[in-house]
């Protein structure tokens, strides 16, 4: 079981990596993650989705002849000769995670949970460090203002990687913050579907009950005739109609 | 402002439309840092001002605008002292400029920054045909506060002998009284911290507002209005408001200060 | 700027030789049914019997399924009886929930919600709390709660794009409580995406009706934001990077009476009573069968199946698994990524290295990987740096065809990820290959979501819901049911969950279980070297493997 690296597939070229201080010879072409596991390392913190999506493997690093620290995902970022690299598979922010009634649809309520909020100077450190390129800092001045939704739109891509938390001069807990905005306005500011209730009241009332029982005792063979009926003409026959 | 003082926001934008103003939003601008916790650092406060700034120019140039207004007296004094930065002190400029570096062309200069009582007081004559003399026989204690007049560089008039409100005042019909205490500082944020200090000099200034006569004090600046209101028995409004209902934008004015103002006026 | 190294950008240029040719020509013609079958009985890895065997050991000796499956449910445990100390019990709860995907944060929430005690419930979790496929899911959940759109029509799409092979009364269950836990889910905050006021509903291959609920390009993501909240703010207890290695059983019953987890950062074992255990564990993309590269998270090793069956459960259709035709082939860092069927519907041509278009592209899904694994299979696919085989597809064309800034508007995410790399698919196009998605059957449930054996009799004391499961999806899914599935079924078990620990007493743990199922290895001659679960996937290179010492 290896994810493809070798084995069926030749390696052609290899360039060094330092993980840790210590160097690795690696192939070219591969993300940091899947170059360290190359290298013989086997992750059970700082590895989840793989795909950029959950936040779990960011990373640190420098580029040869480069003075910058440089943040990514350990999934998404494919490795550079010569790259010094550290993993930052957790950020122990503390959170407040407080029940759905408790929540209050007011920016003032963000502001006493995370009263630090008010300290962000603009410095922008958190933006550069969001690998998922969003503005943490917009997001959080617009909690300044009092919009809430702008703020929870900025923010819905979060992976909650902490990166952003690790640079902000001000100490702020982005993504808890980001999180309970979301939930504020999922709560609050979205509207509930008609549709979606009617539909819910209809199942609930048993409405599909007998129709679906119906089907049940029906032979597939004549379900499978109905179905390719109603993709002709686009209407179920009068037995199978929902009263 | 945008939180906590929506009818300041509101009833400016109503008075500059009814001056003939065009008003854009900056597409995305930061809190100015005016506040604690950001000036311990002078330069840190002036990167978030001066992103602003940036903003705002590029911004300006689709729109074929040339100012910034804000009626905020702290953002108009950071802003203001940003915009002044690259002439002013050209070394601490760079500096602020350097944090911009990846992000955007920083400002150079263009804009001026404005006050919302600048715009007022250069447009006298139109107030006082809006205000039809609305407030005649009002007598109205101008109270500046510090953002607007200190430092010097950065004051908008006078600042030993501030005359810009009363001028405004004396447009709309009322009478401005004028009482020593005008531009001693009311403790601004030490509300949050040492709200001793916000008591005992806001005190003071009630009781110099109460010797002269007025009926009702007017401020240009929220922080200043939230700490007479709290901490003294004073009819207070903000300028935009004041301005706004004596132009008769009525629907831009909050019932709070409606209720106030029409108390003056004898109306019910 | 090209993000291609020199060799895929020479290739490239076939590709814009052939390009205003290809606008010009008609369409590859559409296969005729007898033509769809046997390209896909050449070519699909459903229908290689060098990759499937008949299962050694078990309850369900004899039955036909991947190999890659088989043998790992014919593997030693972790651990014997008498090796870990069952008569001290480390948690002693009424529930027992492994997993914390969408399936097992939604049967937690539903038991809290029908009156269980939270503190009474441990999920147990192989990485970090939500850590799962769940997290990745982009395409929507598939729900009939359109008013032009029923229940009844979900349920019949269902069956039919399972070819009839499905268990009718589960897909009944699935069609019919699809809209509820849209409506729950709304209720908690999720931000499904919205046209105006009411819901916004995308259309998906083989649905009849526009009914796919999505949030933006990050579904699953926001929905596991919401649930994880939900389940930490209910104060249910969570056992982070425990993953759970063997089931417990009562002795004289068989029943399932809790679990031994292992925490995968010490090596220590901790042994869980439970009244009742739910497996939530999830699907196999992590075994790679077949080869393939996989959509799926880093903890997708199959652990369930291998559990489940170890106390009798039985299986169904693990003879077929879902590819989806068009995964990243390069670059390798998003290699086995999704790349969304709109891309092909909005104009993107499948192309091989002559620059010659070899299927038409929206054949169904299982047609159009064959032609792709057919087209490298035979030298026609273009091979990368890393030595993967891949084809194009041709992307630039679809703002050729349906006009400038297409492609931004809409596919916005696919956009975004490949320029990360530094690849412009307006200007580009994509390198695609199969990629395996999804394990269409499981364990054997009903409709309460009982693990029964093969004769159909429930086990006891066992639960399971989600990919883990098998025969609500046959042996094919549609786009948007798997998720559809694991909150419904997800409910169910939660609801159950709440019935049975107030009627049922506190059991026997025992590995009892274990004793005929050794001796059934024992017989076959496996070796002992082959144990699972597996837990994670192993991707350390060959130069390391060759000399590493195990201590």
């Amino acid at each position: 079981m290896t994810s493809g690296i070798e084995g069926a597939h030749q390696v052609r070229e290899y360039l060094t990596i330092y993980f840790n201080g210590e160097a690795y010879r690696v192939p070219k072409g591969l993300t940091i993650m899947k170059a360290l596991e190359y290298a013989g390392f086997r992750f059970t913190r700082g590895a989840g989705c793989r795909g950029g999506f959950c936040g779990a493997c960011p990373v640190v690093y420098r580029l040869p002849g480069d003075y910058k620290i440089r943040v990514g995902l350990a999934c998404q970022t494919a490795v550079v000769d010569g790259m010094y690299i550290s993993l930052v598979p957790y950020v122990p922010l503390v959170e407040y995670v407080p029940k759905r009634g408790e929540l209050r649809p007011d920016p003032g309520y963000v502001l006493k949970l995370y009263p630090e909020i008010s300290r962000c100077v603009s410095c922008n450190a958190c933006s550069k460090a969001c690998p998922q390129g969003l503005s943490p800092m917009d997001a959080i001045q617009a909690i300044l203002r009092g919009d809430l939704k702008k703020a929870a739109e900025l923010t819905f891509d979060c992976i909650s990687c902490g990166l952003c938390s690790l640079r902000c001069p001000a100490e702020i807990r982005h993504p808890p913050v980001f999180r309970l905005v979301g939930r504020v306005v999922g709560l609050y500011y979205t509207p509930r579907s008609k549709s979606l209730e009617e539909r819910v009241r209809e199942i609930e009332s048993g409405k599909y009950g007998k129709v679906f029982e119906k089907l049940l005792s029906t032979p597939t063979s004549e379900v499978r005739r109905v179905y390719e009926e109603f993709l002709k003409t686009g209407r179920l026959p009068q037995s199978l109609e929902v009263g | 402002m945008k939180r906590d003082f929506s009818e300041v926001e509101r009833s400016s934008l109503a008075l500059l439309a009814a001056l003939g103003y065009r008003v854009v939003e900056i597409s995305s601008w930061y809190c100015c840092g005016g506040f604690p916790g950001a000036t311990a650092l002078e330069h840190v406060k002036y990167v978030s001002s001066l992103r602003t700034l940036s903003v705002a120019y590029r911004q300006s140039r689709e729109l074929g605008a040339d100012s910034v207004v804000t009626s905020c007296p702290f953002c108009y004094n950071t802003l203001r002292q940003a915009e002044q930065l690259p002439v002013s002190r050209p070394g601490e400029y760079v500096r602020v400029a350097d944090y911009l570096r990846d992000e955007l062309e920083p400002y150079r200069g263009g804009l001026r920054v404005l006050h919302l009582v600048e715009v007022i007081s250069a447009r006298l004559s139109d107030v006082a045909k809006l205000a039809e003399g609305r407030l005649r026989g009002v007598r109205v204690a101008a109270y500046y506060g510090c953002m607007l007049l200190r430092p010097r560089a950065v004051a908008v008039d006078n600042p030993d002998n501030p005359q810009v409100i009363e001028r405004i005042v004396e447009a709309l019909g009322a009478v401005p009284v004028r009482y020593p205490y005008r531009t001693y500082c009311c403790g601004s944020f030490h509300v949050l911290a040492e709200p001793a200090i916000v008591r005992g000099n806001t005190e003071r200034i009630a009781r110099s507002i109460a010797s002269s006569g007025a009926d009702i004090v007017v401020t240009p600046c929220p922080l200043c209005l939230y700490n007479l209101r709290r901490y003294t028995n004073l009819k207070v409004v903000h300028l935009s408001e004041l301005v706004a209902y004596a132009a008769n934008l009525r629907e831009a004015v909050s019932p709070e200060t409606l209720k106030v103002v029409a108390s003056l006026r004898g109306e019910t | 700027m090209s993000g291609y190294p020199p060799e895929l950008r020479k290739a490239i240029e076939v590709v814009e030789e052939t390009r205003r040719e290809r606008l010009r020509a008609p369409p590859p013609r559409r296969l005729t049914l007898d033509e769809r079958e046997s390209i896909v009985r050449a070519w699909h890895p459903d229908y290689k019997p060098e990759l499937k065997r008949a299962l050694g050991v078990g309850p369900c000796k004899g039955m036909v399924m991947y190999s890659t499956i088989a043998d790992l449910l014919e593997s030693w445990p972790l651990v014997r009886p008498g090796e870990v100390d069952l008569d001290h019990v480390d948690y002693d709860v009424d529930v027992l929930i492994v997993g914390s995907g969408g399936a097992g944060l939604a049967a937690a929430w539903w038991a809290v919600e029908e009156g269980v005690d939270p503190t009474g419930i441990l999920i147990a979790t192989k990485l970090r709390l939500g850590d799962s496929n769940t997290v990745k899911y982009q395409s929507g959940t598939q729900a009939a709660t359109g008013p032009d759109d029923s229940p009844v029509i979900h349920y019949l799409d269902t069956l039919a794009g399972a070819h009839f092979t499905n268990n009718p009364r589960l897909v009944r269950v699935l069609a019919e409580e699809a809209p509820l836990v849209i409506k729950w889910l709304e209720g908690l905050g999720v931000r499904w995406s919205r046209v105006g006021e009411d819901l916004e509903r995308l259309s998906g291959g083989g649905a009849s009706r526009p009914r796919l609920h999505c949030c933006g390009d990050y579904t699953g993501l926001e929905v596991m934001r919401v649930l994880k909240d939900e389940v930490r703010a209910l104060g249910i207890p969570v056992l982070e990077f425990h993953s759970a290695i063997e089931l417990l059983t009562d002795p004289e019953t068989g029943a399932v009476s809790g679990a031994v987890l292992l925490n995968l950062d010490t090596g220590e074992y901790r042994v869980v009573r439970s009244k009742v255990t739910v497996l939530a564990t999830g699907g196999i993309g992590r075994l790679h069968i077949a080869g393939f590269p996989t959509t799926n998270h880093y903890g997708a090793t199959g652990d369930g199946l291998v559990l489940a069956y170890r106390v009798g459960a039985g299986l169904v259709d693990l003879d077929t698994l879902q590819y989806h035709p068009t995964g990243v082939a390069w670059p390798e860092a998003i290699l086995g990524e999704l790349i969304p069927e709109k891309t092909r519907s909005i104009g993107g041509q499948l192309v091989n290295t002559k620059g010659q278009r070899f299927v038409y592209e929206l054949e169904p899904r299982d047609v159009v990987a064959s032609a792709i694994i057919r087209e490298c299979t035979e030298g026609r696919g273009i091979i990368t740096p890393t030595g993967t085989c891949g084809v194009w597809l041709d992307t630039p064309v679809i703002d050729m065809l349906k006009g400038s800034g297409t492609i931004r508007r809409e596919l916005p995410a696919l956009y975004r990820m490949f320029l990360r790399h530094g690849i412009d698919i307006t200007v580009e196009p994509i390198l695609t290959y199969p990629t395996l998605h999804y394990q269409n059957g499981g364990v054997l449930i009903d409709e309460w979501t009982h693990v029964l054996r093969p004769s159909g009799e429930p086990l006891g004391g066992l639960l399971a819901a989600g990919e883990v499961t098998g025969g609500i999806h046959g042996k094919n899914r549609l786009v948007g049911n798997s998720t559809a599935d694991i909150f419904v079924f997800g409910r169910r078990a939660g609801i159950e969950v709440s019935r049975l620990v107030k009627r049922l007493p506190k059991p026997r743990v025992s590995l009892k279980h274990l004793e005929s199922f050794t001796e059934e290895l024992k017989l076959l001659g496996v070796p002992e070297s082959r144990r699972a679960p597996i837990l994670l996937p192993d991707y350390r290179g060959e130069a390391v493997l060759r000399r590493v010492i195990k201590l």
